[in-house]
Parts: structure tokens; C-alpha cells; sequence
């Protein structure tokens, strides 16, 4: 060590402290302030003065916080994980409050994780005094060792057709010796029924400009025109089962071109019911195409008028995760095409 | 034995030239010319050989022998017969020009021949020519001979046996007589006017006599058919009738029903094959309605049809839109549109159909509207009378009285060329022009999305198909299972790309298959029956893309070659390989940035004689077909739909229409 110092002693003496003497000042200097910061810190590590603070300072008396033990321990749980979303997510909220002194205005806040959903509303009832401002639960007193439950339920609405589950979280905020303490918790996932899209578009000329139809168009009354329908399914989820049906009405017939890339094609001639039933509907997938052709004669009743192409189009199919029946209605199609970009709005009977 | 044999052999080498039988095409419409000028031109030869069946002036074989013989070359399947008169000769024939055989005909013509009148003069039925007496009352020459017998041997001696002729045209085989000069015929030459009743029986007989004995002669495969008034009792000795102008006063009550039961009836009374000709004549080249309206009454029998001028000038090569198009085979027989279930035949909207369309003839006296509820039907596209022939589609069809359409069929699903079941399909020639309105390509028996080949006949019959999907290949073949395997193991349960080579003989060679996406870039080839021939890697092992196929013969060697587009993920580098897997070439078909995979075809869809590569995009970038010789060089290419489109197609190339020029097709999954 001592060597150590000699040798670099040495060196700096020969470089800078024999041609400057400014050299030898400066690091002195620096040498001596270094000494005198490593003494104060060695100073204040054992200096321990018995002050008084001042009572703006002091807490209540016999409430103490400890940030690693806080008073108020909070539970939620799930109530079922696979409901609808229209029917709300139920849960409960268990806070049990540790401390020797009651808790006062005690706030859990429900908010959703990512941007999936929107929190409409929410609703709680229980045996203690709770209030509802917004997305807020608030409980004005837990009294000291008591045990709080509530149930609650949350209102979502859904952003777009992506996400098979929904996640929220709580956020719990109270105060204890005017510090304000937060606790976050995430509630365990509800899993979302699979949101089945059904699209039904009838076509006289495709959206690539292909003639699909035949025949007039308006269409004239006594002279057939046929159209397209597209049939398309997309799921968020999992599905089996799918059956997708519609009625035609009198005048319209079904001729006996069609395009399947999914499940079955059938037409009940008695009931005039088209029906496409396809076993599994996998997320997401491009694949569940169902395109047919139809033929609208019509009457001479029917001139001057929309004319119904297909009525009581429905669907069902079964959410193969949470074991539910979903079921919905498809808008039905006249000749106006509605969604057929360059032949929509020609749909008036034409008289002979 | 070896006598024997040599005997066979002397039998065989010094057979005369005789020609195959008279084998009827089994596409419609079948074609007759009624052509009856002595000479024919080096350019009629040439439109003349369009025709399935021509009936030829005997002395054509004398005047142009080397214009029939052209006919024959441009038209091996055509049937070529001899038109002779079989009552009546031109008297002064000797003055004629090119009138070779008349005169070796009149040249033996005895005395005791000529048919004559109570008082004794020859009888002339036509200007300028005088009647032969064909029955037995006819006198004997000093060889024995009576015309019935003469008439035979002259047709098998001078016009059967130079081999240049199928068969023999008679031209008015009446089966009465008694009609002509007011029934004053001294048919048995004694001087006397017989009775009409014995004269029709005497000439019916001869006449019978003449054909049985031209039959004996000539050969059951020799080619007789008749032209007049239809005489059921010859029916059994002739291949057939023409029925000349068509529906015509003097047959079965001179009305179209009347026509047409007696056309319809012609091949169940005659010797096999029958070949009825309806001849409709009309100094109106463009009236095309007329050629419509017989053009679609021979269709609904098995006979030929046949438009020129008049009765004085049969000699036209006019040439209708209508006889371009390829009907296929008959899939029905003729039925009436307005009275269901009634086969009666009557004035009516009377239908038939074939493998790709159907004909329709209205032979009531007002318009008829015909709805289409389930069927899928257009005009073809015509120069002619495109009004009428329009290219459209129609779901009805308001038809004129006396009128007639030949409307085709849009087959709900591709032949000769692999299509992915369910996709709609735009069908292209090699300059980008859509010939045919686009539609979804399906058939019920493959899954939707599976690589589906259905194999078809130049008839339009469908006699097997070939299906790739979830990991397995099918194909049936001539109505049996012949393959069914497993491409890849059995794990690999994903889309898979096809190809497939069908030999000429209509045998299943080869099906080249590769992986579709989510598998790797392996090509597996197998024989018909799903033995692995080769199995090689395209492209880099690691990739998952998959790998498309095709297959064709580039260089014109007669060795196929494989031909691959890599799948997402991958630069569009086209490959072509040899069969069991040598890589030969390669060169990028889109800029090399482009990773969306590339979908292949083989064909000569330019008609150069060479197979090119046609190339699309499978995913991402626009709808750009190209198009590039076997050396990679591009020659080609459109956009197959909106350049904007990023969905990816599917490529194909197919003689879909049996019109013997490839097409391109371009399939989309969806629209959107």
C-alpha cells in the first residue's frame, strides 16, 4: 500500500507538482474534501437526536402505518367465469380491515385491463353502507377488525369483435394516518361466449363487378332474375354446431347452383327453409363461405314494390368453451341489395 | 396352316381400298354439306373439310380428285359420300364437260331401261333428263342385266372402289311412282299403262331390288343413303335419309310434326349408323333465324343438318356461327317444353340437351317464353347475328315462332384443369380477355377448398377427378376408386396443392402434390394410383409455406417437368425441376421483395406449340397474372381482377370448353 502511494507520489512530483506547484495545491485540496464528505457520512450514520416534530407532523394517536403490513387486506372472487356479457360479471368483495381503528371512505375502483371492453356501470349491494360514484365502490366506514363482503357486478361493453375474455381490476385506496394507501388487485379472467358474426348479402353484380344475377334488374314482374346470396360466418371463439337458416318467400325459388367451402347445404322444400349447418367454427378462421342462388318471379301483385328475397334468416350454434347456445338473427334481404355496391337500390317490381 | 395363313395374308394385302365404317361424331351439332358441283377448288377443299358429312358429285372424284382427297387429309373423321341419281340420267350427256362417269353410266344404258309411257316415249320427270325404269319390268340387256342391277355395279365398280368415298348419296329413292306423268307409265314395257297401284308396287320392288343389291355389293360398312319422300320400306337398307327443304310439303303431310316424326323414326328403322340429314334451303344467305330454326330441329335427332341455296344450286360452304359450337354428346332426347310428359311429337317448344348446352326450337306460330329455374344457361357470343348471339347469360328465353337457339351450359364446376373447390373463377385467354362470366367452381363430392381435377372426354363425358384435401388424394377413374392415399404422414392433415398429368389415351399418369401453408415445401410425385415416383425439396427444408405445383412438358421434349411457386415467407422464385427432382432452372416470377407465395400453371395458352408458366400471386400484392416462356422470359400478363385486390389467387389453365384452346383461370376465396 505504502508502496502503492510512494510509486504514484513519485510520478505525479516528476510529471506536475516539480514543473507547477498549482498541481500539488489542487490535489491537496481535493484530497482533504474527500476526507472531510467520508467523515460527515460516517457522522450522520450514527447520529440519532431526540427531536419533537412539529404537530402538523404527528400522527393520530395509536395509528401507525406499516407499509408492509397495511391495515385493510382485501379478497375478490369471481362468482362464474363464463357468463354473457349483457348479464354483467358478478364478484365479491371481501375487505377485512386488521387494524385497531376504523377506516373511513375506503374506495375500491373497477377498471378494465387493456382497451378490450368499456366499464359501463356498476352495482353492489351488501349488509354495510356502500356508495356508487362511477366506476367506484365506496365504503364510508370500516369499522377496526371487521369483516366486510359485498357482491358486485360490472356492466361491459365490448370493443370490437377481438378477445375471448375479459379482465378488470380493482384498485383499493383509503387512508391510515393521513397517508393514502393503494392497492391494486386483478380479478381472475370471465370468459366472453364466442361472438358469432353472421353476414348475409344478396348480390346481382359481385363487389369485383362480376354479373352474378340473371335477368332484369328492376326486376319485372312475370320474368325471373336470379341473385347471389353470401352466407359468411366469423367467431371470436370456438363454436360447434353452427345452423344458419332462412325462408323463402313465395315467388322466390332456389335454383341448384351453389358454393359450400364449410359444413352442409340443404333446402327443405316443404318448410322453404335454406339451411347451412357446419360442425365446428374454429376462431377466426376465413373459411365458413356459403354462397347460393335464388329466383325471384314475380307477381303482378308485386309491382311497384321491394320484394322479400329471404325472411327469417336466424342462427344458432353452441359455445363449445362455456357449453351455451348462442342464437341471433340475420337481417333478411329484399331485391333492394342493400350491400350490393352497383346494383343496390334497383329492387321496384316493374310491371309487365 | 401355313396355307392358311398365306391365304389370310394374299386376303388382306390385295384387299381394294376400302375405308373404315362411317364412324358418327359424337359431338353435336353434326354438319352435312349437300354440295353438288362437279369440280371443287383447292379453297372449297379446304372450307369443305370444316363438314362432318358431305355429299359430293360423283364426278368430283374425277374432276378433283386431289381436292377429295385434301378434304380427307384436313378431315380424317369426315364421311364423304357419292351423290348419284338413282332414277334419271341428263340426256345429252355426251355433250357435257367433266361428265366422266354419267357418260360411263349412259354408255351401257340399254334401250329396254328408260322408263316410258303407254305410248313409248322415255319419261322426264326433270328438265333435260330422262327416267330410268328400276323395277323388273324393265328389259334385259344382252348381259342379262336390268338397271336395279346395273346401277349397283357401276357404284361399287367406279365409285366404291377407289377408296376416296364412304358411301353412296341416291338421290330420290322414292318409294312410289304413279305421281309422275300423270301415272301414264308402262312400268313392265308391254305397251300398256299399268295401274298406279301396280306401278308403285312394281317400281317399289325394283327399287328395293337395286338397294338390297348395292347393299350385297358394297358391304354392310358401305354408306347408303337415300334423298326424297321417305319410303319405310327401304329404310332397312339405307344409313339413312335426307330430308330435303326441310319441313317439306311431300313429307308425312308436309308439316314440321310430320318432318320430324318421319327424322325422328329414321334411325330406328335404318341399317347402322344412321345418319339422317335435314337440308333446309334458302336463297337468304343471313337469314339466320331459318338456319337456326333446322339447325335446331336436326338437333333434336341424330342426324346432320345441312343450309344452302335452293334446289338448283346446291353448292354453298356458308358457314354459321352456331356450327362452331361444341355441344358434346346428347345427355336426353327431345321433349317438349309445353307438354310435359308428352312425346308425342307436335308443334311445340320442343328441347334437348347436350353435355354443354342445349338446343331449343319453337315450331308453334306464336313467341314462346321459357324459364330457366334451375339450370345455368347463355347464348354463345356470335359475329353473326349478335343480337340474338350475345354472350349473355339468361334465366328465360323469349323465342319466335319458326326460330331456334343453342344455348350453352355454365357447368357448375371446371373440367381439365385443377380449380379449388368452391373458389369463384374467372376464366382468361392468353391476352387477358375474360371469355366466359365468372362463377363458383364446386362440386358437392370434395370438401370445400380441396384441389379438385375433373377429367372429361372431348364430348363433355366426365369419366374421373382427382381430389387433394386434409392431408389425403383421391382419384376416380372410369367410375372406380383407383387411389387413395396419404401424401405426406399422417400427421400432416393441412390444404395441399395438386397437379396432374392425363395422357392422351385419357389415362391418369401423374399427380404432383405439394403441401399447402403450415407444411413444408416438399413436392411428391405419384403414378395414377398413388405409387411415389420422386419426392424432393423445393425449397429450403425450414420454410412452412408450402409449396405449389404444376406440371408440363416446357421445352417440347416429351419429358414432363415439374414446375413449383414457393409459399408466404419465401422470395417468387419459380423452379423447374425434372421429374425426379433435378433442378434445371429457375427465375422470379414478381420483384424479389415480394413474399406472398406464387401460384403456378402450366400450358400453351398462346397456341405456339410450347408450354408457357403462368404465375399469380397467392397471397398479398394485386391480382397480376403473368405469363413466361420455358425459359423464364416474360411474354404475358393482366390483372385478373382489381389491382387493388390483396387477397391472393389461385391459378389454373384448362380446355374447359372442349373448343381445343387452353384458358387461363384465376380463382378467388371471397370477394372482400
Amino acid at each position: 500500500m505504502f508502496k502503492f502511494l510512494h510509486h504514484h507520489w513519485r510520478r505525479r512530483w516528476e510529471r506536475y507538482y516539480s514543473r507547477n506547484q498549482w498541481h500539488l495545491a489542487i490535489d491537496l485540496s481535493l484530497v482533504l474534501v474527500v476526507i472531510v464528505l467520508a467523515v460527515g457520512v460516517f457522522a450522520l450514520h450514527f447520529y440519532s437526536p431526540n427531536l419533537t416534530p412539529p404537530s402538523f407532523l404527528k400522527p393520530s394517536p395509536g395509528v401507525v402505518l406499516d407499509p408492509d403490513n397495511p391495515p385493510l387486506d382485501i379478497f375478490i372472487s369471481v362468482v362464474d367465469n363464463k357468463v354473457a356479457l349483457e348479464d354483467g360479471l358478478d364478484f365479491k368483495i371481501n375487505l377485512h380491515n386488521n387494524s385497531s381503528f376504523d377506516l373511513k371512505d375506503v374506495m375500491v375502483a373497477i377498471s378494465p385491463i387493456g382497451n378490450a371492453v368499456n366499464l359501463q356501470r356498476l352495482e353492489a349491494e351488501g349488509q354495510e353502507e356502500i356508495k356508487i360514484e362511477g366506476h367506484k365502490l365506496i365504503f364510508p366506514l370500516v369499522k377496526a377488525a371487521a369483516d366486510i363482503e359485498i357482491e358486485a357486478k360490472a356492466y361491459v361493453e365490448k370493443k370490437g369483435i377481438s378477445g375471448k375474455s375479459v379482465n378488470l381490476q380493482a384498485s383499493l385506496e383509503y387512508q391510515v394516518a393521513k397517508q393514502t394507501v393503494l392497492t391494486r388487485v386483478d380479478l381472475d379472467p370471465w370468459l366472453l361466449p364466442a361472438e358469432l358474426d353472421i353476414t348475409s348479402v344478396a348480390y346481382y353484380t359481385s363487389p369485383q363487378g362480376d354479373i352474378l344475377g340473371l335477368g332484369p334488374l328492376p326486376p319485372v314482374v312475370g320474368l325471373p332474375t336470379n341473385y347471389w346470396v353470401f352466407w359468411q360466418a366469423t367467431s371470436t371463439g370456438d363454436l360447434e354446431d353452427l345452423v344458419v337458416s332462412a325462408r323463402l318467400p313465395q315467388g322466390v325459388e332456389i335454383t341448384n347452383n351453389y358454393s359450400l367451402l364449410s359444413g352442409d347445404f340443404s333446402y327443405n322444400s316443404d318448410s322453404r327453409q335454406v339451411i347451412w349447418r357446419v360442425s365446428q367454427i374454429n376462431t377466426q378462421e376465413d373459411h365458413y363461405h356459403l354462397n347460393f342462388e335464388i329466383q325471384l318471379q314475380p307477381k303482378a301483385e308485386q309491382a311497384g314494390e321491394i320484394v322479400d328475397l329471404l325472411i327469417n334468416s336466424r342462427y344458432r350454434a353452441v359455445d363449445s368453451v362455456i357449453g351455451r347456445e348462442i342464437t341471433g338473427t340475420i337481417q333478411d334481404l329484399n331485391t333492394n341489395l342493400t350491400g350490393d355496391h352497383f346494383s343496390q337500390g334497383q329492387g321496384i317490381v316493374l310491371a309487365e | 396352316m401355313k396355307k392358311i395363313i398365306l391365304f389370310f395374308a394374299i386376303v388382306i394385302l390385295v384387299r381394294p381400298l376400302d375405308l373404315q365404317a362411317a364412324v358418327l361424331p359424337v359431338a353435336y351439332p353434326r354438319l352435312a354439306n349437300y354440295f353438288l358441283r362437279w369440280e371443287i377448288s383447292d379453297s372449297e377443299a379446304v372450307e369443305l373439310a370444316k363438314w362432318d358429312l358431305l355429299v359430293l358429285d360423283m364426278e368430283v372424284q374425277e374432276n378433283s380428285r386431289e381436292q377429295l382427297k385434301k378434304i380427307r387429309q384436313l378431315n380424317p373423321e369426315v364421311i364423304i359420300l357419292a351423290y348419284i341419281t338413282s332414277q334419271e340420267i341428263i340426256d345429252d350427256i355426251y355433250n357435257y364437260r367433266d361428265a366422266y362417269l354419267r357418260q360411263c353410266l349412259r354408255e351401257n344404258i340399254a334401250d329396254g331401261w328408260w322408263l316410258k309411257d303407254g305410248q313409248g316415249k322415255r319419261i322426264s320427270n326433270w328438265p333435260e333428263t330422262f327416267m330410268f325404269n328400276l323395277s323388273d319390268g324393265a328389259l334385259l340387256n344382252d348381259q342379262g342385266q336390268r338397271f336395279n342391277d346395273y346401277l349397283p355395279e357401276f357404284v361399287v365398280d367406279n365409285l366404291k372402289s377407289t377408296g376416296l368415298w364412304d358411301g353412296v348419296f341416291y338421290d330420290n329413292t322414292w318409294g312410289d311412282l304413279a305421281w309422275v306423268n300423270n301415272a301414264n307409265i308402262d312400268i313392265d314395257n308391254d305397251g300398256q299403262t299399268e295401274s298406279q297401284a301396280e306401278i308403285d308396287q312394281r317400281w317399289a320392288e325394283g327399287f328395293k331390288k337395286m338397294l338390297a343389291k348395292t347393299r350385297q355389293l358394297a358391304g354392310p360398312e358401305f354408306v347408303i343413303v337415300g334423298n326424297g319422300r321417305v319410303y319405310d320400306g327401304y329404310q332397312g337398307l339405307l344409313n339413312g335419309m335426307m330430308l330435303e327443304s326441310f319441313p317439306s310439303s311431300w313429307e308425312n303431310g308436309g308439316t314440321w310434326s310430320g318432318s320430324m316424326q318421319t327424322y325422328l323414326k329414321l334411325p330406328s328403322l335404318n341399317a347402322s349408323p344412321s345418319l339422317p340429314i335435314i337440308n333446309i334451303y334458302d336463297k337468304n344467305q343471313t337469314n339466320y333465324a331459318h338456319v337456326r330454326f333446322g339447325l335446331t330441329s336436326a338437333l333434336l335427332g341424330e342426324g346432320f343438318f345441312s343450309y344452302d341455296y335452293d334446289v338448283t344450286n346446291h353448292g354453298q360452304t356458308w358457314w354459321y356461327d352456331e356450327y362452331d359450337i361444341n355441344l358434346g354428346a346428347a345427355k336426353s332426347q327431345p321433349y317438349n317444353l309445353l307438354a310435359a310428359g308428352n312425346s308425342t311429337v307436335q308443334a311445340g317448344l320442343w328441347r334437348r340437351d347436350f353435355k354443354h348446352g342445349l338446343a331449343i326450337v319453337n315450331s308453334t306460330n306464336k313467341t314462346q317464353t321459357y324459364i330457366f329455374t334451375q339450370e345455368d344457361v347463355q347464348h354463345f357470343l356470335g359475329s353473326q347475328d349478335s343480337s340474338f348471339n350475345n354472350g349473355r347469360r339468361i334465366n328465360y328465353l323469349k323465342l319466335a315462332p319458326q326460330d331456334g337457339a343453342i344455348l350453352l351450359k355454365q357447368d357448375s364446376s371446371l373440367t381439365n384443369a385443377v380449380f379449388t373447390n368452391g373458389y369463384f373463377y374467372r376464366i382468361f385467354n392468353f391476352s387477358g380477355e375474360q371469355v366466359r362470366s365468372g362463377f363458383f367452381s364446386y362440386v358437392s363430392s370434395a370438401p370445400g377448398e380441396a384441389a379438385v381435377f375433373v377429367a372429361a372426354d372431348e364430348a363433355g363425358n366426365e369419366f374421373g377427378n382427382v381430389a387433394a384435401y386434409s392431408g389425403r388424394a383421391t382419384a376416380y377413374w372410369n367410375g372406380r376408386s383407383i387411389a387413395d392415399f396419404k401424401p405426406y404422414d399422417n400427421l400432416f392433415r393441412g390444404r395441399l396443392n395438386l397437379a396432374v398429368e392425363v395422357n392422351d389415351d385419357n389415362y391418369l399418369r401423374y399427380l404432383a402434390i405439394g403441401a399447402g401453408a403450415g407444411g413444408g415445401p416438399q413436392v411428391r410425385l405419384f403414378s395414377g394410383s398413388g405409387r411415389l415416383e420422386s419426392s424432393f425439396f423445393a425449397y429450403d427444408k425450414a420454410l412452412r409455406g408450402g409449396v405449389n405445383v404444376a406440371l408440363g412438358d416446357l421445352n417440347n421434349d416429351g419429358q414432363l417437368e415439374i414446375i413449383t411457386g414457393p409459399g408466404r415467407e419465401s422470395e417468387p422464385l419459380i423452379k423447374i425441376f425434372s421429374l425426379s427432382g433435378d433442378l434445371q432452372a429457375s427465375f422470379l416470377a414478381y420483384d424479389r421483395k415480394f413474399s406472398g407465395g406464387v401460384n403456378v400453371t402450366v400450358a400453351d395458352v398462346n397456341h405456339d406449340g410450347l408450354e408457357e408458366i403462368i404465375t399469380a400471386p397467392a397471397s398479398g400484392g394485386g391480382p397480376h397474372v403473368r405469363i413466361f416462356n420455358g425459359q423464364g422470359k416474360a411474354i404475358g400478363g393482366f390483372f385478373a381482377y382489381d389491382k387493388n385486390w390483396r387477397g391472393g389467387l389461385k391459378i389454373s389453365s384448362g380446355d374447359i370448353d372442349g373448343d381445343g384452346l387452353v384458358e387461363i383461370l384465376a380463382g378467388l376465396k371471397n370477394f372482400y
